[in-house]
């Protein structure tokens, strides 16, 4: 056989049972005539969309009485071209599901008298699409933060320099903290990046958890007088004495810090209240699971958008935000096999639980 | 020229930043880590130019740039927005139809020269020279 003799199907292929071919074929496959009433369909149609031969197409596809705007198989009637189109069709099973359409001619004697209909299940190509976006949302808001940390940056650079050619020691340290601080954002800002790029099994350890709380609060005494919010705990008396769980301290210590962050500043933002306070609880559970709670009066998280909390670039502190800090907190709470919850009321304050499973 | 400027930043590291900056030129600085404070401040210290961070806890800059411009004494001041959000402008021309618009907008990190040569302009003919 020559290179440029193509063989038939039969030649090629004589154990294929041609007139199932179409079956064969993972699209949704079905042949139109002019009026747009379906003559045929193939399996993957059928198990799709039902037995619908005889039927017009756009009550199958839309439930509509009659051709859809821009339908791709009137255009190609039209003009004998092949169209493309994506659309979104509720299958058999009561799913929405996004295809993208292909439609041909079928000609007979010159004539177009029909056309063909193929459509693909892209839902997941549209979810990996929905993704790209919100990575670029997260982008943008990156952008924000990392030109905060810039100008801390440059200002500290600026103040050190003025230190040093004053001799002005007092300024020269002013100047190298704002330098070590906005260095340390940085830090934090790539560990959190990481943290949501990749899967990273926890590496458990028996660790204490009273001190590994009092040190998460600790750290966060200060940022939150400064914006006078009083900061207390609650720990289960069960806990004292050494009690020790089995997990990945960094991990834990990390999760609390993003929520005491988050509880601190929906503190700092709510306009409302004379008196702010975030509590840190942490309780025995049954089972020996660790509930840890943190609690804040802030101003809450409007009710449509409790659902969205755990997506990559939910933040409602515009440029303070990046939106990464709760995506941390999920991913450390899967990777232990526990589980979380929020509870919010706008305006009033929320209160995030999280259950972890610490025995060995 | 010498002047007496407010920086109204929630950031301490920015807040040092431009008092650094500026008192080296020989301003006065005084500064403000929210919105309240800083229209306390403001009363306070009439300053010649007032630099206005636009998200801040407590009030936010948006809170306080609205009472400044409807203050009988301070409405004059010129405000300079500093800010790291890309899209103030469009911010401010649908929330401030009724108030006049910010006197100028630096987008963060700005840069020092602008910075400099934004307050002699905004001082010009309105400071005496001391």
């Amino acid at each position: 056989m020559g290179r440029d003799s193509v063989p038939t199907l039969v030649e090629a292929a004589p154990w294929v049972q041609t007139d199932q071919l179409l079956d064969i074929v993972p699209s949704a496959i079905s042949i139109q005539d002019r009026s747009f009433r379906i003559i045929y369909a193939n399996e993957t149609f059928r198990r799709l969309l039902g037995d619908r031969v005889g039927e017009l197409c756009y009550a199958v596809y839309k439930g509509r009485s009659e051709v859809c705007l821009g339908c791709p198989l009137a255009r190609t009637f039209q003009d004998g071209q092949i169209h493309v189109s994506e659309e979104v069709v509720q299958t058999l099973r009561g799913e929405t599901i996004q295809v993208a359409v292909q439609t041909a001619p079928i000609r007979e004697n010159g004539a177009i008298v029909g056309g063909m209909e193929v459509a693909t299940d892209i839902s997941k190509t549209a979810e990996t699409r929905h993704e790209l976006i919100l990575l670029g949302q997260a982008m943008a808001g990156m952008a924000h933060y990392i030109k905060n940390i810039l100008t801390g940056l440059e200002g500290g650079v600026f103040v050190v320099e003025e230190g040093l050619n004053s001799g002005d020691e007092r300024l020269l340290r002013e100047g190298w903290g704002m330098v070590r601080r906005n260095i340390e954002r940085v830090g934090k800002l790539s560990r959190d990046q990481l943290y949501c790029s990749r899967e990273r099994a926890p590496e458990r350890r028996m660790v204490e958890v009273a001190p590994l709380i009092c040190e998460a609060v600790e750290l966060y005494r200060e940022k939150a007088a400064a914006v006078d919010v009083e900061l207390l705990t609650n720990i289960d008396p069960r806990l004292g004495g050494g009690w020790k769980g089995w997990m990945d301290a960094e991990d834990v210590h990390n999760l609390l810090t993003n929520l005491l962050s988050n509880a601190v500043d929906a503190c700092a933002f709510d306009t409302d209240k004379e008196h702010h306070w975030v509590q840190v609880g942490a309780f025995l559970e049954p089972g020996g699971q660790l509930r840890l709670e943190v609690a804040d009066n802030g101003r809450g998280i409007p009710r449509e958008l409790c659902g969205e909390v755990f997506t990559e670039m939910f933040t409602t502190k515009g440029a303070g935000g990046t939106g990464l800090g709760l995506l941390v907190v999920y991913r450390v709470v899967c990777a232990h096999g526990g589980d979380i919850a929020v509870l919010s009321d706008e305006g009033v304050g929320t209160v995030f639980n999280v259950i972890l499973p610490l025995s060995e | 020229m010498s002047a007496k400027i407010l920086v109204v930043d929630d950031e301490p590291d920015i807040r040092t930043y431009l008092k650094t900056l500026f008192a080296r030129e020989g301003h006065e600085v005084v500064t403000a880590a929210n919105g309240e404070e800083g229209l306390e401040v403001a009363q306070e210290s009439r300053p010649d130019v007032i630099f206005l961070d636009i998200l801040m806890p407590k009030r936010t800059g948006i809170m306080l740039y609205r009472k400044l411009r409807k203050d009988e004494k301070l409405g004059g001041v010129p405000v300079v927005i500093l800010t790291g959000l890309a899209q103030y402008r469009s911010f401010f021309a649908q929330d401030f139809e009724e108030v006049p618009q910010p006197d100028a907008f630096v987008e963060k990190p700005p840069r020092r020269e602008d910075l400099l040569a934004l307050v002699n302009r905004l001082l010009g003919g309105n400071v005496a020279a001391t």
